[in-house]
């Protein structure tokens, strides 16, 4: 709907990790159809439903019975009912509104991945994928399971080997398999060890058409785009294939029928891939050729456009993005936690994704307010152009220019009630009710929760310090690292059971307006855990951030730093930077050490170590150490006041340094109260804004080496 | 006491015929000047919101006072009602909103803290989730209804917030200030997409999306001007006049359940009616004794209610003749 107003010239892709979910261990995720909410299932067998404007949790669904961990979620058409398969065999159907189970089913195995039937909105049919053998489709509320045939049997007639039996036929044995619905859930496309995908007419269990991947290696997975034009495969050999689906979007079974009777080929397998050639065209063929990384997850964006996926190689948290012509146009890469679980929001240009240590983490856009945002006559320009102006733009006629704005006839009809409807969803019946949202209902206070801001918070793509080095000036106690966001501890904040408030955690990556929001401290819980199991995250200079304003000596006063706190520096970064350093690099204003110059505007420090540690901030530190040659410094008079300083560093002997006044500088006359240094690296603190003046008493008069920095005052 | 009210020019001679609206009952209730009065969205309900710091609820059918909403230490200034009608949020002058069950047993059900100033404006967006709040501490507030956290301080105007209103998916935030402009926001991150207005005077007094989010009805206190805003375009189409507006940030509104009208109070002690595409204004109803502050329009039945200041301290109940 802000379509209109949202700039053009922004790229249609994520980019940045904007926000991360925390809620005990996510393991998998799914958007409701509008992409309103999210629901991820969790290590301990709930299902989190979060509302996805407010980022916060609308609904946590738990059974008593299961307290297995989820491995896939699943929402009905129009999001009224969710269904979550878990690693204790069971399907468990949920109303979502009421947040009550409608029933739960336990089969022989362990379901991978289980979906809804598409074309119902009270759907009870479901489509799962056990661990290892043939995908079937269940009705939770009867129980009853049909197995879906998985290969063709070289005599082949495509009949499952044993339909609509409680058990599947323990004898043959099968690797796991994938299997997903099409749009409207006529049909089912599975993907079998041999690298063939079997659509199957899942009411009539039978096998209709047949496309061999070119590989012939196992299938992985199988998405379908949402509209369902497109068909993606992730396969054992490593490669992404694109498929165009060529039957039509309803009634395709019935097509699939008609095509059967035109085919006259002898062989059953024969005339199944003939028909299969005429259900699915191959477009496309993705894979890292360098690397050959394993895929995981992979999916299509909301308008199929996109087709994103992440690597399967441990440790690491990549997702790449191609555009479905075939170009890779983004790896995005996380925190060094195994990639789970990937989604792309149907609506909007976010990726969701799920990390090893159960957070999710949001991706979107680096959005930048463009500058046509800030006056009403302003226009993006993709490229200068020449402006002539008009031969009467500047003459003062204060008359006439009023006239000029009513371009617009004031008598047009406006119409104030109507509205088109969303494109993107115009091709289904909107008869059935949709749940988009779940009724905010307030919580009653309980005395003086207040939360005053979101807080606080690690930025993680490039803030993840937990390796580093380091720690301030700390820890007495020597307690044991503890990194803030291990699963460990976000399983412990779970089970402390404290009120929902604390337990939620909520991680916005700060807009340079929305420093304000990181005044919070956090909260030290008051219950009986020890203090180190709750790193402390303090914003350096609280409110005001990291800048020339702040007397961070003062900001130090009283506070006590232990290993695992996480020092956040926030600061204009246009202005600022951060770098960590060893005493000397403090008392140099030199940020050469191993530990590196941070300048992202938001940067966090975890502590790691007992002993101090030192900040600096070069920008403004590294005008002050230039050498004995530029004639004009501009030092900014840090708020910790001492710190900003002039270091002149020469060749003992050939030069010397003296501070002068301006007579003195005229004059090269050294003989103020200052005094003549020769050391060869001598530091002059400068305390007071002002202009202070050096020279050389060698070279002055006829060298002219002498130097005025200008000390600003803070800003 | 015409609490009729005349028409002040023949209606246009097209579109449905304008029926004049009749004074139907005056509400006492307060002991100050009444600053805010809205219909709940399911139009059972009406609320009440002044300067004695206490709001009302009152029976829309009845006309009869439900309960009084007691707790700000200081005046409200605006209430904004839950899209299912549950809830009300107020926003007050001692710098917190309160969230209230619209239903018994009325309780305060969160307190919002974190403005540095008093509370000038607040809404709700569509879905209820998000509350945002304008204040004189010059920032916009995006609150969750659930939790009551703060989820975002946006740094928005140079002078005290006048409105603050949600288009109609919630995505977008239209604020208004003193400063003169006119601003629309990202709901979501608090960016700044668009300035529909920056003029150093006059002070934008009301700014709100038309119920289909295309529009922006923008109030500037420099007496007339009542403007209608494409914001995509950036144009304005239609201005209204007539009123008195130079002091006050007076609530307009859109009526839409029998013909499209604007409706907004006035310094002159009246409510004014003006057509939506003729512009001309079809009826002035007297009968305040004091600026009239606030004007709503039930969602269903051709219902005006308009809350007057301090020499009034009433609001007062329309209805169209029959």
């Amino acid at each position: 709907m802000n379509a209109p107003i949202i700039d053009p010239l922004q790229g249609d892709f994520p980019e940045v990790i904007e926000e991360y979910l925390e809620h005990g261990i996510m393991k998998c995720i799914a958007f409701n159809r509008r992409g309103t909410l999210l629901a991820a299932g969790c290590a301990d067998g709930t299902c989190i439903i979060w509302d996805f404007e407010t980022r916060g949790i609308a609904k946590e669904l738990q059974d008593k019975d299961c307290n297995a961990a989820i491995t896939s979620v699943c929402w009905s058409k129009y999001g009224h009912r969710i269904l979550v398969s878990a690693s204790d065999k069971s399907l468990i159907l949920w109303d979502v509104l009421s947040g009550e189970k409608i029933a739960r089913t336990t089969l022989e195995q362990t379901v991978l991945q289980a979906r809804l039937h598409p074309g119902s909105s009270t759907p009870s049919l479901c489509l799962a994928c056990p661990f290892s053998s043939a995908p079937m489709i269940v009705d939770i509320i009867s129980g009853t399971t049909t197995v879906l045939p998985v290969l063709i049997s070289e005599a082949g007639n495509g009949i499952a080997p044993n339909a609509r039996s409680k058990t599947p036929d323990g004898s043959t044995t099968y690797s796991p398999s994938t299997a997903c619905f099409n749009k409207f859930g006529d049909l089912v496309y599975t993907g079998n060890s041999k690298g063939e995908i079997l659509i199957i007419d899942h009411e009539k269990v039978q096998v209709r058409a047949l496309v061999p991947v070119s590989s012939g290696s196992i299938i992985r997975n199988i998405v379908f785009s949402r509209n369902g034009q497109y068909l993606l495969t992730n396969t054992n050999d490593r490669m992404i294939r694109i498929y165009e689906n060529l039957l039509p979007m309803k009634d395709a079974h019935k097509v699939l029928d008609e095509l059967h009777e035109t085919l006259d080929e002898a062989d059953e397998v024969e005339k199944l891939k003939a028909a299969g050639t005429k259900c699915l065209s191959l477009v496309q063929e993705f894979q890292d050729s360098i690397n050959r990384i394993q895929w995981k997850a992979p999916c299509f964006s909301g308008d199929g456009e996109w087709v994103i996926s992440g690597s399967a190689s441990r440790g690491e948290h990549k997702i790449y993005i191609w555009d479905r012509a075939g170009h890779l146009v983004k790896i995005l890469e996380g925190p060094k936690e195994a990639l789970m679980d990937l989604a792309w929001h149907p609506v909007h240009p976010l990726i969701v994704s799920v990390s090893l240590t159960g957070l999710v983490y949001i991706w979107a856009k680096d959005y930048t307010e463009n500058w046509s945002a800030f006056a009403p006559d302003f226009k993006e320009l993709e490229e200068n152009e020449e402006y002539v102006e008009r031969e009467d733009e500047f003459d003062l006629m204060p008359e006439t220019e009023k006239v000029k704005e009513s371009d617009v006839n004031e008598d047009d009809p406006v119409d104030i009630l109507n509205v088109e409807k969303d494109s993107a969803f115009s091709d289904s019946d909107m008869s059935q009710e949709e749940l988009c949202f779940l009724p905010a209902i307030p919580c009653p206070e309980v005395p003086e929760q207040q939360e005053k801001c979101v807080g606080s918070s690690s930025k993680l793509p490039d803030g993840n310090q937990s390796e580093s080095p380091l720690s301030v000036e700390a820890g007495q106690n020597g307690h044991a690292a503890n990194n803030a966001s291990s699963p460990l501890e976000a399983m412990e904040n779970s089970v402390a059971g404290e009120t929902e408030g604390t337990r939620l955690k909520r991680r916005r990556r700060p807009s340079e307006k929305g420093l304000e929001l990181q005044a919070e401290k956090t909260k030290k819980p008051s219950k009986t855990m020890k203090p180190s199991a709750f790193a402390t995250q303090y914003i350096v200079g609280d409110d005001s951030g990291w800048n020339t304003e702040v007397d961070y000596y003062a900001w130090l006063e009283g506070k006590t730093f232990y290993v695992g706190d996480v020092l956040v520096f926030s600061y204009v970064k246009t202005d600022h930077n951060v770098a960590m350093v060893d005493a000397s690099g403090y008392n140099n204003c030199n940020a050469d050490s191993n530990y590196g110059l941070y300048d992202t505007g938001y940067d966090t420090f975890t502590l790691t170590t007992p002993g101090d540690v030192y900040f600096i901030c070069t920008k403004a530190g590294s005008l002050c150490t230039r050498g004995w040659s530029s004639n004009l410094l501009i030092c900014f008079l840090f708020g910790f006041s001492s710190r900003c300083r002039a270091v002149f560093s020469y060749v003992k002997g050939d030069h010397n340094v003296a501070m002068v006044d301006v007579a003195g500088c005229n004059n090269c006359n050294a003989d103020s109260n200052y005094g003549v240094y020769d050391t060869g690296y001598d530091v002059f603190t400068l305390t007071a804004p002002g202009d202070v003046y050096f020279i050389c008493t060698y070279h002055c008069d006829y060298a002219d080496q002498k130097l005025k920095v200008t000390v600003q005052p803070s800003p | 006491m015409a609490n009729s009210g005349a028409p002040v020019q023949p209606p246009p001679p097209s579109p449905p015929k304008f029926k004049p609206y009749r004074h139907l009952k005056t509400l006492t209730g307060h002991s100050r000047a009444v600053s805010c009065v809205k219909f709940s969205n399911d139009g059972t309900l009406l609320a009440s919101a002044s300067l004695d710091k206490t709001l009302i609820i009152w029976s829309s059918s009845s006309l009869s006072q439900l309960h009084r909403l007691v707790g700000h230490s200081d005046g409200v200034s605006d209430l904004a009602w839950s899209s299912d009608s549950q809830y009300i949020c107020s926003a007050s002058d001692d710098r917190t909103l309160r969230i209230w069950s619209a239903r018994p047993p009325f309780d305060c059900l969160k307190t919002l803290k974190g403005h540095a100033h008093a509370v000038f404006c607040v809404n709700f967006n569509p879905q209820s989730e998000l509350i945002a709040s304008g204040s004189f501490d010059e920032t916009i507030r995006v609150w969750e209804t659930k939790t009551g956290r703060c989820l975002n301080v946006i740094k928005a105007h140079s002078m005290p917030l006048t409105s603050v209103h949600f288009n109609r998916d919630g995505s977008l935030i239209v604020s208004g200030s003193h400063d003169g402009s006119c601003k629309i926001w990202d709901t979501q991150n608090g960016t700044l997409l668009k300035t529909l207005i920056d003029d150093k005077v006059p002070a934008v007094s009301f700014a709100k999306f038309s119920p289909n989010g295309k529009f922006i009805l923008v109030a500037t206190l420099n007496n007339t001007l009542q403007k209608l805003w494409n914001y995509s375009t950036g144009k304005f189409l239609k201005i209204y006049l007539g009123h008195q507006n130079s002091s006050y940030c007076i609530m307009s509104t859109f009526s839409v359940t029998n013909g499209k009208y604007i409706v907004s109070g006035s310094e002159d002690h009246c409510v004014c009616i003006w057509d939506l595409q003729g512009k001309n204004m079809l009826q002035k109803l007297e009968g305040h004794k004091d600026t009239v502050i606030c004007v709503t329009c039930h969602p269903t039945e051709n219902k005006i209610a308009s809350a007057s200041l301090d020499n009034d301290r009433t609001v007062r109940v329309w209805v169209q003749e029959r």
